[in-house]
């Protein structure tokens, strides 16, 4: 039998159970449609924190409390907060970096008049937009007199300074922080989000002002700093340089497991983005893998079916001469036919929904997001579905193709 | 008529077995059939009429004897080879027409042509051809499920046509149609034999035995009789 005529035969029988076809093709549909989704979104904000961490440049180190000198995630109140003002100083007197900054969140209370609401409010200092640039739509930023005297003086991002005062010039205007009185002196330019986090909803005070004042506390979440040589050589340095600090002595093997902080670099939280990819990757795969399975089985069972109902076409055709194999060929040929149309059908829809996500992220949420359809994933799709059309075809095929020609006529 | 011998069965027999039940449907058959006759098979149901036709038609094979078809011995063929005498020496016409309900006269004439390597103009004038043959021509576009049981039954006998066959067997092929229709179609099984077709039906009715040239008879697996119908008239034969 020609290849062109067996295609021809599978079309003709499937176009004759077009809704059926269609039915069955479903569940592949929805497998490919949600691998190219999740794939798509994955690398899309993969991509984006990348970028992000790229444009702060690779030469920012981190050191934030730790329980064993080991990453210990997101700032936490069950961590012993361990990093304080005194390491910060230490870092800027080392001749290590050119600009150390050490930060401090939480979320209070802010109010002006009538207006009020929640905050995350930054405790920071002069150098932080030397690490993390802005620009400034009004006034000026924090400077060192403002950390030095313990100011209550605020930096606004551009949607507070809106929601309070409109489009006008708030410099000089008073904010109430839980009830502290603090002026206004600068309004930043829209930044957009960093990390997920909305930088134009959160208001910046002195470091100093934020842990006397408003906590009490005198720690900091963490300290950033921008390394001027070799950035493990820093990094290295910093650990001694804060070991001494915290008067801890390990040394040999032991060296570091008694460490109270953690070191990092932008070239580490890079690796750690490229851990959690792959780990999603996994996680997708295996995610697809089973509805592909699902789907191959529902393949399976329709195709069952049809050899069942086309029992005596299959005794008509082999008692014209087809041989067991040319009835094999025909029916694994129907079942890659419909997985092939179901991996179709998947990557349009699944590009498309991409793409819809992509725009409504984009246009309401988070304005440097990009949609990126990774053609390795439809290449994949494509391959995968034929493999399942053909691992699922092959049992009804072989039932189809030894199913004896004389039962198979006289079958009701 | 020639008389090279083309369906020779030397003692054939052919046991069914089903666990520890050993049914024999033929014991022992030893008949020839000539290039160019048209041999009816007759007998009660469970004679081995229908086994009989299998084996000649290549769907079943023997437990016993000899077949020689064509002068080889096709005892021992394979399944493949079995497919490949099917396609290219025999044609079948069923009692139950079996044409594929949703396409085409044409489509249903055209579709053994389909397992042999010829090119799609050659198989669509061989198609044509046998449509032709049959007089179907003005329906040749329609439905299979849209025509009568006898213009079913003539696709049919133009579907076993196609490839030229050198013998069509026919299993009651007027079996599921009226007097009328059916001795339309005993007609044109003996004009067929009158162009030179080789041609074995399996009947029980007596007035359909009576288009046949030569009369086999079975019963309980063996040959009761074999006669010949004597010579040709309008309906058939004379005794």
């Amino acid at each position: 039998m020609y290849t062109r005529d067996l295609f021809a035969t599978a079309t003709e029988s499937l176009t004759r159970t077009k809704s059926r076809s269609l039915l069955t093709i479903l569940g592949i549909v929805i497998g490919i449609a949600a691998v190219i989704i999740m794939l798509a979104i994955g690398q899309g904000a993969e991509g984006l924190i990348l970028s992000e961490v790229a444009d702060l440049g690779s030469d920012l180190v981190f050191i934030e409390p730790s329980a064993s000198g080991k990453e210990s995630g997101p700032p936490s109140p069950f961590i012993e907060q361990t990093v304080d003002l005194d390491d910060a100083n230490t870092m800027e007197n080392s001749g290590l970096f050119s600009a150390v900054s050490a930060t401090l969140y939480s979320t209070v209370s802010v109010s002006s008049g009538e207006s009020n609401d929640f905050v995350q409010v930054m405790g920071a200092d002069e150098d932080y937009l030397l690490l993390y640039p802005a620009d400034l739509r009004f006034g000026a930023f924090l400077d060192e007199t403002d950390v030095d005297s313990y100011a209550n003086v605020a930096v606004l991002g551009i949607e507070i300074a809106r929601d309070f005062f409109g489009d006008k010039d708030p410099v000089g205007e008073k904010i109430k922080l839980k009830s502290k009185t603090f002026r206004v002196v600068g309004v930043l330019e829209e930044q957009g989000t960093r990390f997920f986090q909305n930088l134009d909803k959160q208001v910046t005070i002195p470091v100093t002002t934020m842990q006397r004042d408003l906590l009490g506390v005198d720690y900091v979440n963490y300290i950033s700093a921008r390394a001027i040589g070799d950035i493990e050589v820093a990094k290295e340095e910093l650990r001694y340089l804060i070991r001494d600090n915290h008067d801890i002595e390990s040394e040999g093997e032991e060296e570091g497991l008694l460490d109270d902080f953690f070191v990092s670099s932008q070239t580490d939280a890079t690796e750690t983005i490229g851990i959690i990819g792959s780990v999603l990757t996994i996680l997708l795969s295996s995610i697809a893998a089973i509805s592909l399975v699902v789907g191959g089985i529902g393949i399976m069972n329709i195709m069952l079916v049809s050899v069942t109902e086309r029992t005596r076409e299959i005794g008509l055709r082999k008692a014209v001469g087809a041989t067991p194999k040319e009835i094999m060929q025909q029916f694994l040929v129907e079942s890659i036919m419909l997985t092939m149309l179901g991996g179709l059908i998947g990557v349009l829809g699944g590009s498309l929904f991409s793409l819809a996500v992509g725009w409504v992220v984009k246009t309401y949420y988070l304005s440097t997001w990009t949609t990126v359809i990774p053609p390795n994933a439809i290449a994949l799709a494509a391959i995968v579905s034929t493999v399942v059309g053909l691992v699922f075809g092959i049992y009804p095929a072989r039932r189809a193709a030894r199913l004896n020609p004389i039962e198979a006529l006289r079958y009701e | 008529m020639s008389n090279k011998p083309l369906v020779q069965f030397v003692n054939v027999s052919r046991e069914y077995v089903n666990g520890e039940v050993v049914t024999p449907a033929l014991r022992g058959v030893t008949v020839s059939i000539d290039q160019g006759e048209f041999v009816a098979v007759m007998g009660p149901s469970g004679s081995g009429k229908s086994t009989l036709m299998h084996i000649m038609g290549f769907l079943d094979t023997l437990t016993g004897g000899t077949y020689l078809f064509d002068g080889v011995d096709v005892s021992g063929f394979s399944e493949d080879h079995l497919a490949r005498m099917r396609k290219e020496k025999v044609g079948f016409v069923f009692q139950a027409f079996n044409l594929l309900a949703k396409s085409t006269v044409l489509q249903n004439v055209l579709m053994p042509t389909m397992y042999c390597q010829i090119s799609r103009k050659e198989r669509m004038r061989k198609a044509q051809e046998a449509i032709a043959g049959v007089s179907m021509e003005h329906r040749a576009g329609h439905f299979s499920n849209q025509l009568s049981g006898g213009e079913k039954q003539r696709v049919a006998i133009a579907r076993a046509l196609v490839n030229n066959p050198a013998v069509i067997f026919a299993d009651e092929p007027t079996g599921n149609l009226d007097t009328k229709t059916g001795t339309q179609i005993l007609e044109l099984l003996a004009q067929l034999h009158d162009d030179g077709r080789t041609i074995v039906m399996v009947t029980h009715e007596t007035e359909a035995a009576h288009y046949a040239s030569r009369v086999l008879r079975l019963r309980d697996g063996l040959l009761e009789s074999d006669t010949t119908n004597g010579i040709r008239q309008r309906g058939g034969y004379n005794k």
